[in-house]
């Protein structure tokens, strides 16, 4: 019995293959069948009638692109005819209150709300990403100034963050206590710590820092350097740079100021031409004077408690301000002298730097220290070398003539 | 023959390398502009675009370039797919997994264009302790002329954005409102201190009066919004005066007006979406690395109550942990006001899952691929060997 062929496959031209399933013939075009194809298929012979496939989704693709100028007609009509139906419903009413007056959106950025003054001599450095700025000061360490939102993540988290940073063991929450010291012209006050330990070793760190909390942020003014040098001369840098702090831009409005503290009192007579400041928290008295060239030079008197470090100390904390070597023995004649006054024995000294640290310009310092009635007093005019030297006289004539009460 | 022609043509591999390649063009170019388009503009103006204007010198000299959009290259490589898949490839077994990764592929652009069509992105504020029950629109605002209503609620008609055009008109019982202008992004200003670039046009009644507009580009930053406004006349059906209102985005409520002793109000604002549920934030919480003041976590702890279903529940959205409730996704998205208010973003996206099976259905097909063809190099080793 002859076998029956059940599949068969017959190429009858390059892209045209007749194959036999069974039954069925099929005509398979590679790629789209040409009108000679369609004619040899219409005119093949065959039991079976012959189904023209053109290779899978041909026949559709064929009518695609057949119809694709109407198909692109339609979807183009369809685009641009919709248009966005009005929405109408029903909705309970809106809790909002009616218009009062068109109001343009306030597009003001947050001013700083914290400004401060940088003292003679100090270095500006890059703040980076997460400081506000960053100073250097020669012989003493670095002080960075940096604003958090809130309340920055607590305050015992914070400075146990800080005593970490100085081999310090952290607080409990609740022994964490700073000193406070209200902020010039502000109801608000800094939270002081003294991140040091009582006997450091020469080469341990140690910090020293302020917390302000304002009502939605937190500034954080952090003095850190050598233990030892921290503890001799830190204080009074720390306080006198905190003492230019000032809170104002968005903050709530200043309330009366609290009665402060009565400051210790001297009498003194300002030459002429000596203009009269704010004095601020530190000082009883703070005066400008100018040279005759626009250049400024500042006069300050400061009172600080008990004997407020040795006069070496204190000359060379002044000398590490003006960039000049530090003395090292208390006899030293570049040291200073002493001179009588009204209100006692004065220790007084003059210092220029070498170099041209301000604005190009030398940097002098005249100062003058006098220890009485458990107090020290700091007489101390800084700035423009010409101008200290060209007042250095008046100035003299200024501390000799101060009078204690 | 020319349709052949065209069939060979839209099958082509070279077609192919040809779409792609300005594919890569695109994202490199879109990517360069979104620094300063955002990427919202960017989206829409190169990736949902038939053809993308590219200004070569932002900000200096207008030089627009075109070039084909995201939607014409997409458009094309499916037609290509679809077109080689036709004529080119055989459906047989070996091909199977070629087969599944192209329709991997195809699912993949599909996917984009239904995002395109039916996703939704919105906002929605809430102040800790608010209630809401709709989402707005950041970038699309609507022409509302509410109706109240003696029961306590309120007809509301909301005219979209596109609608809005310069001396469009939109008839309601009673009355006809006329957009006298339309600025899609302005800026507003008293008139005793706005300048001589400022329009003309003024306002003849309502809370606008006293103010002048002046038109200003499209925003395109993300944490930008425009300013629209629009002068509006309100034309009473039986004639008579015809109040001009100055409307804008930025005034906050309605303002009201009458018609024939008919209450009226009508605001121009962002979008909205309303939802049949209400949800209400607790609390938002703001954690920081400690010392500084990069976020370690955001959080907003809110209620859903949903009337209809008789849901009340308390749920907690934070970073990479959204809300998926009713086809919508509300993310986490920012905060304002001291970290007393929350941003979500609301997304509903129901073609959301074609990416998800496209990347199945290509790792599938490559896997086929790969092992038909691992398969048939052992086999051919081990015949080489055997023989």
């Amino acid at each position: 019995m002859p076998s029956v062929i059940r599949r068969m496959e017959v190429k009858v031209k390059p892209n045209v293959m007749i194959r036999l399933r069974g039954e069925r013939m099929v005509l398979s075009c590679y790629p789209m069948p040409s009108p000679a194809d369609r004619e040899f298929l219409v005119l093949s012979p065959g039991g079976s009638s012959p189904r023209l496939r053109n290779g899978g989704c041909c026949g559709l693709l064929d009518f695609v692109m057949r119809s694709f100028d109407w198909i692109l007609l339609v979807c183009c009509v369809l685009c641009c005819g919709c248009k966005e139906p009005v929405r109408t419903y029903r909705i309970a009413a809106d809790p909002e209150a009616p218009a009062v007056s068109a109001q343009i959106p306030d597009e003001k950025q947050e001013k700083a709300a914290v400004t401060w003054q940088a003292m003679p001599g100090w270095t500006q450095e890059s703040a980076g990403q997460f400081l506000t700025a960053a100073y250097t000061i020669n012989g003493l360490g670095r002080l960075t100034v940096s604003k958090l939102a809130g309340d920055g993540g607590g305050l015992a988290a914070n400075v146990n963050r800080w005593r970490g940073q100085v081999q310090l063991e952290p607080l409990p929450e609740d022994q964490v206590q700073g000193q406070a010291m209200p902020v010039t012209g502000s109801t608000h006050e800094f939270l002081l710590f003294n991140l040091t330990k009582k006997s450091p070793a020469t080469d341990e760190e140690g910090i020293f820092a302020a917390v302000l909390p304002l009502e939605r942020e937190t500034w954080y003014f952090k003095l850190t350097g050598n233990a030892v040098t921290l503890q001799e001369k830190g204080a009074e840098a720390f306080t006198s740079f905190l003492s230019t702090v000032r809170v104002g831009g968005d903050a709530a409005p200043v309330a009366p100021e609290p009665p402060q503290p009565a400051k210790p009192k001297i009498h003194v007579t300002s030459p002429e031409g000596w203009i009269a400041a704010e004095p601020g928290t530190m000082r009883v008295a703070s005066y400008t004077v100018k040279g005759a060239a626009g250049e400024t030079a500042d006069v300050s008197v400061i009172p600080l408690p008990g004997n407020s470090g040795s006069i070496l100390e204190n000359v060379n904390r002044w000398r590490g301000q003006v960039q000049l070597p530090p003395l090292s023995k208390a006899d030293d004649p570049a040291l200073g002298s002493e001179m009588e006054g009204e209100a006692g024995r004065w220790f007084v000294t003059h210092m220029v730097s070498n170099e041209a640290i301000l604005d190009g310009k030398k940097v002098a310092i005249s100062a003058a220290i006098l220890k009485a009635g458990g107090m020290t007093w700091f007489f101390k005019m800084t700035g423009d070398a010409v101008v200290v030297g060209e007042h250095r006289a008046a100035f003299l004539e200024f501390v000799r003539s101060a009078t204690l009460p | 023959m020319n349709l052949r022609r065209a069939a060979n043509v839209f099958s082509s591999l070279r077609l192919t390398v040809v779409l792609l390649g300005y594919a890569m063009v695109l994202i490199f170019i879109a990517t360069i502009s979104q620094v300063h388009m955002g990427i919202h503009e960017v989206v829409q103006q190169f990736f949902r675009s038939w053809i993308a204007w590219w200004d070569v010198m932002p900000g200096e000299r207008r030089w627009d370039l075109p070039l084909p959009g995201g939607a014409l290259l997409g458009c094309m490589l499916i037609i290509n797919l679809l077109a080689a898949h036709g004529m080119r490839f055989h459906k047989r077994k070996g091909k199977a997994g070629m087969m599944l990764i192209h329709l991997g592929i195809l699912i993949m652009l599909l996917g984009e264009v239904f995002t395109g069509l039916l996703g939704k992105e919105a906002q929605m504020t809430l102040d800790e302790g608010q209630i809401s029950h709709y989402s707005i629109y950041p970038r699309d605002v609507e022409l509302a002329l509410i109706e109240p209503m003696a029961d306590g609620m309120q007809t509301v008609h909301a005219i979209p954005q596109s609608r809005l055009k310069n001396g469009a008109e939109f008839s309601f019982p009673g009355l006809t409102l006329r957009v006298d202008r339309y600025l899609p992004n302005s800026e507003i200003l008293e008139e005793r201190i706005a300048g001589k670039d400022f329009e003309p046009l003024r306002a003849t009644a309502g809370a606008g009066l006293g103010y002048a507009v002046r038109s200003l580009p499209r925003e395109t930053a993300m944490d930008r919004r425009d300013l629209s406004s629009a002068f509006v006349s309100i034309i009473a059906d039986g004639g008579g005066e015809a109040p001009r209102l100055l409307l804008s985005n930025v005034m906050r409520g309605t303002q009201a007006f009458n018609v024939a002793g008919k209450e009226w109000n009508i605001a121009l604002r962002q979008a909205r979406l309303y939802h049949p549920f209400s949800i209400k934030l607790l609390d938002f919480s703001h954690d920081r690395y400690l010392g500084t003041n990069v976020p370690k976590n955001f959080s907003s702890k809110i209620r859903l109550l949903n009337p209809e279903t008789g849901e009340d529940r308390e749920d907690l959205i934070y970073m990479n942990h959204p809300l998926r409730y009713q086809g919508l996704t509300f993310y986490q998205a920012g905060f304002a006001n001291d970290d007393k208010t929350t941003i979500l973003q609301v997304v509903k996206n129901p073609a959301w899952i074609l990416p998800y099976v496209s990347c199945v259905m290509v790792s599938a097909g490559l896997l086929w691929v790969f092992s038909s063809h691992l398969l048939k190099a052992i086999a051919r080793r081990k015949n080489s060997v055997s023989s």
